[in-house]
């Protein structure tokens, strides 16, 4: 029973305590561009994109490992997407090609 | 009177019926229709089915509101190689410029701007399945845009 209830703490210490370290890092889309061309984040990070443009994005990635697509995004709306795993990933607009991110997780 | 054609809607896919009274020694081609659905990063059609044996002619419409800037094009590939084109294609960053000579795009438009539109001829080479798709960033293989074109014996 002891060593099942320490168990259970330790487990429990490690979610607590990677939960609290994992930081929300924004990028802007602006001009029908990301703020950044390229951002630096830990594993299980998040990125929220705010769409401080006029016009409407559809942010996702195709890249192995951290596929995602957060949909029409209007004007003045944010979604956050978390990177999990390392690698570097290539994050795009659906609605505007020329719009590139590449997302380094370490 | 050199032929006729028509074109059936059945539950979203578009049945495009044999040409009839073609003239002597012609070949009538089967006209066929594709377009976005207005803003949406979709087809109107997930399906069409076009008689073997015809060149198939498709007008593909970019319904997009002209304000949206969504560009949209559409490829015909071969029967069985979507799979391998469309990791080719994220491999080649999207570049519709390098996958335009392909070995399984049976035809292809350039990428278009809203309210513009192209019409491709082609001649399947043996019935099967052909998929068509947007090779626009994420289109086909992040949000669907893909479809079926059924050539039938």
């Amino acid at each position: 029973m002891k060593f099942t209830l320490s168990l259970s703490f330790v487990a429990i210490g490690m979610f607590s305590s990677g939960s609290a370290s994992a930081k929300d890092h924004a990028v802007s889309q602006k001009g029908k561009a990301f703020a950044v061309e390229e951002i630096t984040v830990a594993a299980g990070d998040a990125v929220t994109f705010k769409n401080d443009d006029e016009t409407s994005h559809n942010v996702f990635s195709s890249t192995e490992g951290a596929k995602f697509n957060l949909g029409i995004q209007k004007p003045g709306l944010e979604s956050s997407q978390k990177f999990a795993t390392a690698g570097t990933f290539e994050v795009r607009c659906a609605i505007h090609p020329k719009m590139k991110l590449k997302v380094v997780v370490k | 009177m050199r032929g006729f054609i028509s074109a059936v809607a059945i539950a979203g896919m578009l049945v495009v019926q044999p040409a009839i009274a073609a003239g002597k020694g012609e070949t009538w081609p089967i006209a066929v229709r594709l377009s976005t659905k207005g803003n949406d990063i979709a087809f109107d059609q997930a399906a069409i089915q076009v008689p073997f044996g015809q060149k198939v002619q498709m007008k593909f419409i970019n319904q997009a509101d002209k304000g949206s800037e969504i560009l949209h094009n559409v490829a015909i590939l071969k029967p069985g190689s979507l799979d391998a084109f469309v990791k080719e294609l994220q491999a080649n960053g999207y570049d519709i410029a390098k996958m335009r000579t392909h070995k399984s795009v049976l035809a292809m438009t350039k990428a278009l701007e809203p309210g513009s539109e192209e019409t491709l001829e082609f001649s399947p080479a043996e019935p099967g399945f052909y998929p068509y798709i947007c090779l626009m960033a994420g289109h086909a293989d992040m949000l669907g845009m893909k479809g079926i074109l059924n050539v039938k014996k």
